[in-house]
């Protein structure tokens, strides 16, 4: 049976071709070919613990790449590349069968064997060539890869060592168990088939840090064992919200949040039962605050397990001292983390690094949200000193200038220079295309920071402290009034993206503003003109809201943060524009990115190519998305809840239901819903909205126009 | 309480319905695999987090939805 590469964690068969096949194990992943082939010079190779082991790996049978014909395999780190010896000239068929089993975990390890189906001897010379660079993965990823330090080839006995002089010393040993040729980086061995027979060799890809061998998980001689899925293990499936609609390809775009969200469980060994999720495959496995805190934040209509363990865990690992290397500082949220003795991040050398600008406002913004829809008061009495920290961080460290706004430069070189999500190193532009100068002050992360003094108020009000609820409500409305003072461009029409470091006004007109009306710090008579420039032709591709209007100088359709779309960041832009009342601008988002979503397979990419729809009929991959990725997944839960118009106020007692949906997803039904104590159904027809399951008398409403 | 009129037909394309059981997707591993023991403990296993049987001793790591044996000692054969 031929089945996708990996079981959960791999791109699916129809949709948008991917050519890619990435196998994985904790922190190792190959990205190859679909032939098994790492191309030199591309964003594939063997990876472990963020550093490049292979950069090249092409197997050839007297020269000639082996025809590629399929590939298997279902388990997350192993697959086996089919392929046959192309066919002599004038010839219809090969008699040659190559198969080769690879396996990742800390190396790799790779059985190659060649079949002879023929009646008739068969030999032929198989050459590897290979290569290392030990470029950084996130260099790989922006395609800026390169070797920092020299790189020096040696030969051992069939072996091929590469070693790499730098901070780390690293080196990699490819090793063949069987007599091989070594020259240069090149392996050879001659294969003498006999008929009906076969000839197999076992490569061992083993990296070295610090002189010492990484132990293989999948060693040359020992048997690999299979997996399960790990939910079929269970003999209970907890009975979850259930939705039903007319339109299939919602169904299965949600279907698939579940599985992939799933798939990038992690655990934390100290608190196992805590959820918590990497933020993508295969580049991002690892904890991210911001990524977090987002996928949780969409997710709590449906579940809020993910956010009580996302907020737990960061509560956990909450900065408490002033560390430049790592950007720690009391009271932040963390960027991103490891869990393991040996885990390292490139980022600090540490397993965690804090420089983000807006992880800290989000996990307060998140604490506030779990307690509207239910948090427990033990658990919340047990992340408000947490909160508390989290605002001194925002009022005091996150704002060294003492402007009111929370800003962001990196403590050291080898920091992140820019710490929003759209962190690559030009990802804040001016409209020419000038990159902005740090300090920076973004737009939305004053727009979080509005949504966590708002938070804080809400919270202090529902404990009866009024002092505190009057001090954070006029705090949130000093921010909301200095930042439509400071960021709207009246000439312009829309929000600045940020300002720079002499206080400018960096005037892109991108997406960021999105994330502006979600929060609510954007000023009632402005709305309009922010709704009208995202839906424009310059941002709204057909698809979804692109990062950068196609009319500003660094605009790059094929650009990580500078015109491509992310389906997390629309999610974000419809929510805000249905809470400001732009009903049918939040639905064409939502409909342009579910839509993308049946071409990607019902799997949402981490990101995609921004060309308009009308360009192409499909939507264009970007070549190292993360797939599946977090907020991605978690993004159409999201879209769901704001077309149903979902609100809570669970310590009032209050639920709010209004739904805008579209009529092709109608009739549509939620059961199951758990809200408090409550267990609802929520049943959605063109004609009326029907909600029981409330403590109090089932309430009915007309459904509104638009 | 009453209950609400149907909207859906009971043989309504079953491709229509999605099941948010997330509490299953999220779930911690607790029974072994093998042989079934609820003594099923986390351990840090350098960089990820493996779970160790308390009883037969099998030890299972948890890769993107699928759980796997990784105990060197279980039924290795010698090298070919």
């Amino acid at each position: 049976m031929t089945e996708p590469w990996a079981a959960t964690g791999g791109p699916r068969h129809g949709g948008v071709a991917d050519d890619r096949v990435t196998l994985i194990d904790g922190s190792t992943f190959c990205i190859s070919e679909r032939d098994g082939r790492v191309r030199a010079g591309h964003a594939q190779g063997l990876f472990v613990r963020d550093s490049r082991y292979l950069s090249r790996w092409e197997l050839r049978l007297d020269g000639v790449l082996p025809e590629p014909l399929t590939t298997h395999g279902k388990e997350p780190f192993g697959a086996t590349f089919v392929g046959r010896m192309p066919p002599q000239p004038g010839l219809a068929d090969s008699w040659l069968l190559v198969l080769v089993h690879r396996f990742v975990g800390n190396g790799m390890r790779e059985d190659i064997e060649l079949r002879n189906l023929s009646g008739e001897p068969v030999s032929c010379v198989v050459t590897l060539d290979v290569d290392a660079d030990f470029a950084d993965l996130f260099d790989v990823k922006g395609g800026v890869a390169g070797a920092k330090g020299t790189v020096s080839v040696g030969r051992g006995d069939a072996a091929i060592d590469f070693t790499h002089d730098a901070a780390l010393p690293q080196g990699v040993r490819i090793e063949s168990h069987g007599a091989a040729e070594v020259s240069g980086r090149t392996l050879r061995w001659v294969a003498a088939i006999p008929p009906r027979d076969s000839w197999t060799v076992t490569l061992e890809t083993q990296p070295f840090e610090r002189g010492e061998p990484l132990p293989l998980r999948h060693p040359y001689g020992r048997p690999v064992e299979h997996t399960e899925p790990a939910r079929s293990l269970r003999e209970w499936r907890e009975r979850g919200p259930r939705v039903n609609t007319a339109d299939g390809d919602l169904a299965a775009v949600l279907r698939q949040s579940v599985e992939d969200l799933g798939a990038l469980r992690m655990f934390d060994p100290e608190h196992p039962h805590r959820a918590i999720v990497a933020a993508g495959m295969p580049w991002f496995m690892a904890l991210f605050g911001r990524d977090s805190l987002l996928t949780s934040w969409m997710l709590l209509p449906i579940d809020q397990r993910l956010a009580i363990g996302t907020a737990q865990t960061l509560a956990a690992h909450q900065g408490a001292v002033v560390n430049p290397v790592t950007e720690e500082q009391p009271g932040r949220i963390l960027h991103e983390m490891r869990f393991g003795q040996s885990a390292a991040l490139a980022l600090g050398g540490g397993t965690a690094y804090y420089g983000t600008a807006d992880a800290t406002a989000l996990f307060v913004m998140l604490v506030g949200e779990l307690r509207r829809w239910g948090l427990d008061d033990q658990r919340f009495k047990e992340l408000l000193p947490h909160v508390d920290r989290a605002m001194t961080w925002l009022t005091g460290d996150g704002d060294p200038d003492g402007d009111g706004f929370v800003e962001y430069r990196r403590a050291t070189e080898n920091g992140l220079a820019n710490q929003g999500w759209k962190d690559s190193w030009d990802g804040v532009t001016f409209a020419s295309g000038e990159i902005a100068r740090a300090p920076i002050a973004l737009a939305e992360v004053q727009a979080y920071t509005y949504g966590a003094y708002r938070a804080r108020a809400y919270l202090a009000g529902e404990q009866g402290d009024d002092d505190a609820r009057r001090y954070w409500s006029g705090m949130a409305a000093a921010l909301k009034r200095a930042f439509n003072e400071t960021f709207w461009l009246p000439d312009r029409g829309w929000y600045a993206l940020g300002l720079d470091a002499d206080k400018r006004p960096i005037d892109a007109l991108a997406s960021n503003m999105g994330h502006c009306l979600w929060t609510g710090i954007v000023d009632d008579d402005k709305a309009p003109d922010v709704a009208r420039q995202l839906l424009s032709p310059e941002l709204f591709s057909g698809w979804g809201i692109r990062t950068l209007a196609t009319s500003m100088g660094a605009y790059n359709p094929m650009s990580y943060h500078n015109g491509s779309v992310w389906p997390h960041d629309n999610a974000i832009c419809a929510a805000g524009l249905m809470r400001y009342g732009f009903v049918a601008e939040a639905q064409r988002v939502a409909v342009g990115v579910l839509a993308a979503a049946r071409e990607f397979g019902h799997r949402l990419p981490e990101l995609f190519c921004g060309f308009d729809r009308e360009e192409f009929a499909e939507p264009v991959p970007y070549p190292t998305s993360c797939s599946p990725q977090a907020w991605a997944a978690a993004a159409p839960l999201l879209l769901l809840r704001t077309l149903l118009r979902l609100d809570p106020e669970l310590p009032q007692g209050r639920v709010s239901c209004d739904p805008a949906m579209p009529a092709r997803y109608l009739p549509l039904e939620i059961s199951g819903l758990r809200v408090g104590d409550d267990e609802l159904t929520i049943r959605v027809t063109e004609e009326e909205t029907v909600v029981r399951g409330l403590g109090t008398p089932p309430a009915q409403r007309r459904r509104p126009d638009g | 309480m009453a209950s609400a009129p149907p909207v859906f037909d009971d043989d309504m394309d079953p491709s229509h319905l999605a099941e948010l059981d997330f509490g299953t997707a999220f779930a911690a591993p607790t029974d072994c695999p093998d042989c079934g023991s609820s003594r099923l403990t986390a351990q840090d296993a350098g960089d990820r987090t493996d779970f160790s049987c308390d009883d037969c001793r099998a030890e299972w790591a948890f890769r993107l939805g699928r759980i796997v044996r990784v105990t060197a000692g279980h039924a290795v054969p010698e090298p070919r």
